[in-house]
């Protein structure tokens, strides 16, 4: 049974946000196969989204969850969140968004993947998404891009590193029952993000 | 004409007629059971006879048909497996052994295998083709039998509220009966007062005295929580309000569901989701217990089920609606053993006064128990009157109301014991049930 995802093309307002901030993105630090010649448009939407995502998950896993949490220790965050009444983790509320983001059906999409997952639905599936994630997880590359076709559609899909950026990740992760890697430090790669754009 | 000419009709025409037949039969929108092309499901067969409530003109199935109805549950139950998780691109190999993107995938209607699980059409199996690997991650799942996982007191595709890891390990060490907490509060929550409309009324200033139905219930409306309220006649007898100062036509006294929505929003919205009012929330007459599956009493079967069936017209007494309401109409084996049952006994001490006010257990204390809502801008405990909502999964009910009292393990293995349910838990659960708790308890510490 062939699965076709109902995507369309990234919209105007997305590729010229997008045009606007690539300057801002990591140009030339990819090593990906798509690396040499010219940069596809695509690539800039991805870079683009990367900033947006990477500035929202360090604001909130600092300036919410680690200050509540850790600092000034008045609210927890926890991963049944909504059963406990707490904070939703960093990497929850990343996947509330990138929930939110499919919905619209936009031809954008994004997932919080690790070689290292806790929930083990978070592992790579896809060769693009294990080669990605290795290539930011283990060779300290900045950005792996590729093309690869799922469900019948082709698709720009970027990785880029997830790092560690508080006490916090570090202490949740190596203390977790279920995680498969318990010595983190703090600025150490635990997982990436795989950003997808509907190729033209 | 020519016999040559009929002789070519004839076959033509007999075909055409029971299609014709069909069309005839669907569009009377009357006795359409007879079109139905097999048993409808546990939860639809009260509208089966409302086919566009689903069904696209030509026999599709509308894109928002489940939705329209099941959305908002499936939100509040933190869906595990909701739809937009599998419109990530990297999950579309998952897809080819289900299209999880939708509830038909495994919700087939009319089929009369799914009728006793839960109207899930797929084989039980179904877990293991994305979760092939959960023996490599836990040894201790290696024997179990690939059909196994949805078992109560296991895993549940969309709600797993009462089943994940921080919760059990929380509960392990809890025991049957939980510990009170000392502080003399109720065990189960209480309801809250409803807020006043206004001012107490009495019976001199009824705003509807005209006929011999009004003079009658005067008396028992001035000495109803309605009165003590400020809520007058004609807030609820709609007819009388609107036109005229006469009283409303006999068959006016009724008063709609929807009208006692509009104080009682949370109640109504319950109700109209649930197997009590879900034909009147579709348009249909209201139900009747002679429609029902469950085994009903002959009695009853020509009662009508609106919010009179269980709470009376002006004597309104809560402790009516939570059992001698229900056992008037249902007729199964949990329903009649209810009165042998532990939880009765409990009951009737808090109704004498000897046990505290929470300590008892009503068919309403597990089947349209206390939960906390906001009501313009007012945190208030309130009874959910879907009585469907915590049934299925089993489970769902551990957390919102056997855990008031038991441990979860405790509670996951009752209720996983059918047996004992149909018992209305008179004992214990039988030895050797094994529930997710189990595997919890036997892991190393």
């Amino acid at each position: 049974m062939t699965q076709t995802h109902r995507m369309r093309r990234p919209g105007r307002l997305l590729a010229a946000a997008a045009v606007l901030l690539a300057p801002a993105c990591q140009r030339g630090a990819s090593s990906g196969p798509a690396s040499g010649g010219a940069a596809p448009p695509e690539q800039a939407v991805a870079d683009a989204v990367y900033t947006v995502l990477s500035a929202d998950r360090e604001a909130y896993t600092q300036e919410v969850v680690h200050r509540l949490q850790n600092e000034e220790k008045v609210l927890k965050a926890g991963e049944h969140w909504k059963e406990e009444k707490l904070l939703p983790l960093p990497a929850q509320m990343f996947r509330l968004g990138a929930d939110r983001v499919r919905k619209k059906n936009t031809g954008l999409s994004y997932a919080l993947l690790s070689l290292w997952p806790i929930n083990k639905q978070n592992a790579p599936r896809t060769p693009a998404e294990k080669t990605g994630l290795e290539a930011v997880s283990l060779t300290a590359a900045a950005r792996w891009q590729g093309e690869e076709t799922l469900g019948g559609a082709r698709y720009f899909t970027a990785v880029y590193p997830d790092k560690a950026i508080s006490a916090a990740c570090v202490t949740c992760h190596n203390g977790h029952g279920e995680s498969p890697r318990t010595d983190f430090k703090e600025g150490d790669v635990m997982g990436g993000i795989v950003i997808r754009v509907a190729a033209r | 004409l020519p016999l040559p000419l009929v002789s070519r009709l004839l076959p033509v025409l007999l075909l055409l007629l029971p299609v014709g037949a069909f069309f005839y039969a669907a569009e009377r929108k009357s006795q359409r059971e007879l079109l139905l092309p097999g048993l409808t499901s546990a939860g639809h067969h009260q509208i089966e006879g409302q086919c566009e409530r689903c069904h696209t003109r030509f026999g599709g199935v509308k894109e928002d048909a489940c939705t329209d109805c099941h959305a908002a549950a499936l939100a509040a139950q933190n869906d595990t497996h909701a739809p937009d998780k599998f419109q990530d691109p990297g999950r579309a190999e998952m897809l080819v052994h289900s299209d999880a993107r939708s509830c038909l995938s495994c919700h087939r209607e009319h089929r009369p295998e799914a009728r006793q699980r839960g109207s899930v059409s797929v084989a039980s199996t179904f877990c293991f083709p994305c979760h092939a690997e959960i023996g490599q991650q836990r040894p201790d799942h290696r024997t179990l039998a690939p059909g196994s996982c949805a078992d109560s007191g296991c895993h549940n595709y969309h709600d797993n509220r009462a089943l994940y890891r921080d919760l059990l390990l929380r509960e392990r060490d809890v025991p049957a009966l939980r510990p009170t907490a000392g502080d003399g509060g109720p065990r189960l929550p209480l309801s809250s007062a409803v807020p006043l409309s206004g001012p107490a009324l009495s019976a001199q200033q009824a705003d509807l005295t005209d006929g011999v139905e009004a003079l009658a219930a005067t008396p028992a409306w001035a000495r109803s929580s309605h009165a003590a309220g400020g809520v007058n006649c004609r807030s609820c007898h709609l007819p009388a309000r609107s036109g005229s100062a006469a009283a409303p036509a006999p068959s006016s006294w009724q008063v709609a569901p929807a009208t006692c929505g509009t104080c009682h929003p949370v109640e109504h919205q319950g109700f109209a989701a649930s197997k009590h009012g879900m034909r009147i929330a579709a348009g249909l007459p209201p139900m009747q217990p002679r429609l029902a599956r469950l085994p009903m009493k002959v009695t009853a079967h020509d009662a009508t089920l609106d919010c009179n069936a269980c709470h009376r017209a002006h004597d309104f007494d809560r402790q009516e609606a939570a059992v001698q309401a229900c056992e008037g109409c249902h007729d199964d084996r949990h329903t009649r053993a209810y009165r042998s049952s532990p939880h009765f006994a409990l009951m009737q001490g808090e109704w004498t006064g000897k046990g505290e006010p929470g300590s008892g257990v009503s068919c309403a204390s597990c089947h349209l128990p206390r939960r906390t809502h906001q009501r313009e801008g007012q945190r208030l405990v309130l009874a959910v009157h879907n009585q469907n909502d915590n049934l299925r999964p089993v489970d769902r009910m551990a957390r919102d109301v056997c855990m008031h009292c038991h441990g979860l393990g405790y509670s996951l293995e009752s209720l996983a014991d059918r047996e004992l349910v149909e018992r209305n838990f008179i004992g214990s659960p039988a030895a050797g049930i094994r529930t997710s708790m189990t595997f919890v308890k036997e892991e190393k510490r």
